[in-house]
């Protein structure tokens, strides 16, 4: 168990957005996260990244109370769902991780390498950044997180805003991440992508987990009628 | 003609002067107000809008108040005689430091503003610490802060007011000098020499020119397009 | 990471610059003086020639009388050198000493068209009153507080006008700014209308010898016209070095003085070369009363082994 939610509520004002959120994250699995907009997806995936602090409940990594220290930080990466880019080259965006853990010049220079080459973006290193396509840089930001080698990866809505044939470009290399043996969380409205790639989903609804389970059982018999729904496309985003 | 006004050793002295005052007022300011803009930029405080609208108002101080101003202070029976400032290089880029800081305040805190949450909860979730993160900021924000350093430097240069009343425009051959550009133009322009009131004049915008021909350059590479 | 560095970089730029500016060197004399007398250029000649004798080094601050005395008593000057006798008394008094004259010259009346003929200052002016009431000249004031000005206006009190109420009427233009813009709007107007107005010599002839100017002196001389340049200390303010200045400036400085300038005539006339008469004038219009004497400085003022000059006061 890499990573345990106990009884999590975050509220915005008064407003709760996590409601008794109760979750495991098993270690090396691809977790999808899926439901509408406004479900609460990427509060609960800012929680688990440690951006935020929920207002109650435990957090648990790697069996140990959650201090938020910068050790437990750097083990969880997150990608988020509109690319964030710092204006300068390829290479220096994804250098940026690991310049900060002190990571030597020669070592940098090798792991910028393999994660670009993860993501297919071999010759981009001394490109611009903020030139890039809206694909390219999610793949920048990808291989950003990759080359940290953190043990989880969070991923909001990672193909949200892309075409049909970058989304296949993206979800393959997720898979190519759980090959590494890295953990990863990804969100998605869309059920089919956690149909295609992930091994267990979690179905969130108004801040609520009403279905947790392996892919297989959950989209052929689902236990709660809200996901009854989703699935049969009654319920939009 | 002008060539021998612009490369006579009076003139050079007197532009370097006005080089090395306002470049060391840009530093001085840049110093204090970097702080104080990441303050205003990464903190919500109260009082933070005051700051701030006062900051904005300030960028347009006439040059003259604050001369004034410091003027009665720093003059041997002003709160801050005792520093020995008045008529001095140290006292006109003190004053000049004073005069730029709003602007470095404004254009760095709202930069920072601008890159604040996406760029520090980025830095963040790639493992930065609290200020490593900050430092991320600012860098974003670097064009910003350097845009900043060029707007003041050259407001710096080309103003009179501080440099007048603070400086005195003193020139006395091999002592210790006070006279800067502006001063000496407006000097020559009084006493009927206009036509080294204008080669002063030029080397003024050829330094303006240059300085912020280089500032892309560094900008450029900043930003790694090298 | 290497950004850490920013910071360290910009306190050690602020450190260097503290010591790259050089200390306070206290054989430095801080002098205020007026724009006019500044701006012939006497001044800069007077302190390189002092530098390099005495090893002393000359600040002189140029401002208008009035703001001159402000410095002096804002303590940042340790002596004046000025031309405008009346304000230099109060001076005296309140934080003076020694005040020494050290040259005199002429002020000039000039103008654009020989329209007006006068035999002296006060009858000139009064045909300037009388003329510029008829809208047939004008008269272009500094009214600046200035030297100058403080001159223009006894004479306006000696032609009998009252320059508060003059000051107000359409032939009278107030420009309240130095000389040389002064000089500059009377030749302007002076291309539509005659104008004149009252010069110090010196920037006068730097203008008309520069080709900014076309006008002309129409009075000259005379003792109402006579300007007298004085110095003299501040109290308690590097007072050895002031006198070293001073006795400097009444030998060597005499010579600096006469030799000034590249013009048709002589810009100032030290006051080592005035003859009796001259030195009448220059003692009715720039001496004060002690003693039933007229002199240049009042017994009690008067420091160290200076010799000052004394007049009878019937001598008039
Ligand atoms: N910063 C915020 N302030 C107030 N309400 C918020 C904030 N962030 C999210 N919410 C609300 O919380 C709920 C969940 O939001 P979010 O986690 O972004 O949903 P999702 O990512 O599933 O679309 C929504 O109703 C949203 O309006
Ligand atoms: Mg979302």
């Amino acid at each position: 168990m890499i990573v345990r939610l106990e009884r999590i509520w975050k509220y915005f004002g008064s407003f709760p957005a996590l409601k008794d959120i109760n979750l495991d994250i098993r270690e090396g699995e691809i977790l999808s996260i899926i439901g509408s907009s406004g479900a609460g997806k990427t509060t609960l995936l800012r929680i688990i990244s440690m951006l935020d602090m929920p207002d109650k409940g435990v957090y648990y990594l790697k069996g140990k109370e959650n201090t938020y220290s910068i050790e437990q930080r750097r083990s969880v990466t997150m990608v988020f769902q509109k690319p964030v880019i710092f204006n300068t080259s390829v290479y220096k965006n994804i250098e940026f991780g690991l310049k900060v853990r002190g990571v030597e010049n020669g070592e940098a220079r090798k792991r910028v390498k393999e994660a670009l080459s993860m993501v297919g973006l071999e010759d981009y290193a001394k490109r611009r950044a903020k030139t890039l396509s809206g694909g390219e840089q999610q793949r920048v930001a990808i291989a950003r997180a990759v080359a940290v080698k953190p043990e989880l990866i969070v991923l909001d809505e990672p193909t949200a805003n892309l075409d049909p044939q970058n989304i296949k470009v993206i979800e393959d290399i997720i898979k190519k991440m759980a090959e590494q043996g890295i953990t990863v969380v990804f969100s998605t409205h869309n059920m089919f992508q956690a149909k295609r790639i992930a091994e267990r989903v979690v179905h969130l609804h108004e801040g609520k987990i009403v279905e947790v389970g392996n892919v297989k059982k959950i989209f052929e018999n689902p236990s709660s009628e809200v996901t009854k729904k989703f699935l049969s496309g009654e319920l939009f985003y | 003609m002008l060539i021998d006004i612009i490369t006579s050793e009076e003139v050079l002295e007197i532009a370097l002067r006005s080089i090395k005052v306002s470049g060391i007022a840009t530093l001085l300011a840049l110093g204090y107000s970097i702080p104080v803009a990441m303050a205003i930029g990464f903190f919500r405080f109260p009082g933070r809008d005051y700051l701030k609208s006062f900051f904005n108002a300030m960028i347009g101080v006439p040059t003259v108040v604050l001369g004034l101003i410091l003027y009665l202070m720093l003059a041997p029976n002003g709160i801050l005689g005792r520093l020995g400032l008045l008529y001095t290089e140290m006292g006109i880029s003190i004053g000049q430091s004073l005069l730029i800081s709003p602007i470095i305040v404004s254009f760095v805190s709202n930069s920072i503003e601008a890159v604040e949450k996406e760029i520090r909860e980025l830095a963040l979730t790639l493992g930065a610490t609290d200020f490593q993160a900050s430092i991320a900021m600012i860098k974003e924000a670097s064009s910003g802060v350097l845009l900043s350093a060029i707007a003041a430097f050259n407001r710096a240069i080309a103003e009179l007011g501080i440099a007048l009343m603070i400086g005195g425009n003193i020139f006395v051959r091999g002592g210790q000098n006070t006279r800067v550009l502006t001063t000496a133009m407006q000097m020559y322009v009084s006493r009927g020499e206009i036509e080294i009131a204008i080669a002063l004049g030029l080397i003024l915008m050829a330094i303006v020119f240059i300085i912020s021909y280089l500032s892309n350059t560094v900008h450029t590479y900043l930003r790694g397009e090298t | 990471m290497k950004y850490s560095y920013v910071v360290p970089v910009v306190i050690l730029f602020v450190l260097l610059a503290f010591i790259f500016f050089p200390s306070q060197n206290s054989r430095i004399l801080t002098i205020s003086t007026t724009t006019s007398l500044y701006d012939t250029g006497l001044l800069d000649v007077i302190a390189e020639e002092f530098m390099k004798d005495s090893g002393i080094e000359i600040h002189f601050i140029p401002k208008g009388t009035g703001a001159a005395i402000i410095d002096a008593k804002q303590g940042v000057s340790d002596g004046l050198l000025v031309h405008s006798p009346v304000l230099e008394k109060d001076f005296l008094e309140e934080m003076g000493y020694n005040r020494k004259v050290f040259a005199y010259n002429y002020f000039v009346i000039v103008g654009s068209d020989k329209k007006i003929e006068a035999s002296s200052a006060t009858e000139f002016l009064m045909k300037v009153a009388e003329y510029g009431r008829q809208g047939k000249v004008v008269w272009v004031s500094r009214d600046d507080k200035s030297g100058t000005n403080t001159k223009e206006k006894e004479l306006w009190k000696m032609a009998g006008l009252n320059y508060s109420e003059i000051k107000n009427e359409a032939w009278f233009r107030s420009t309240g700014t130095g000389m040389g813009k002064t000089l500059l709007y009377t030749n302007n107007i002076g291309k539509s209308l005659p104008a004149y107005t009252l010069s110090d010599i010196g920037t006068f002839l730097k203008f008309k010898k520069d080709g900014l100017i076309e006008l002309e002196i129409y009075v000259n001389k005379g003792e109402e016209l006579i300007n007298i340049y004085s110095m003299m200390g501040v109290r308690g303010k590097k007072e050895e070095l002031f006198m070293e200045f001073e006795k400097w400036m009444m030998d060597r400085g005499q010579k600096i003085i006469a030799e000034f300038g590249d013009y048709s005539q002589p810009l100032f006339y030290p006051i080592s070369m005035a003859d009796e008469k001259t030195l009448m004038w220059i003692a009715k219009y720039g001496f004060f009363e002690d003693n039933r004497k007229l002199t240049e400085c009042p017994l009690e003022f008067r420091k160290g082994s200076m010799g000052f000059i004394e007049v009878e006061s019937y001598a008039d």
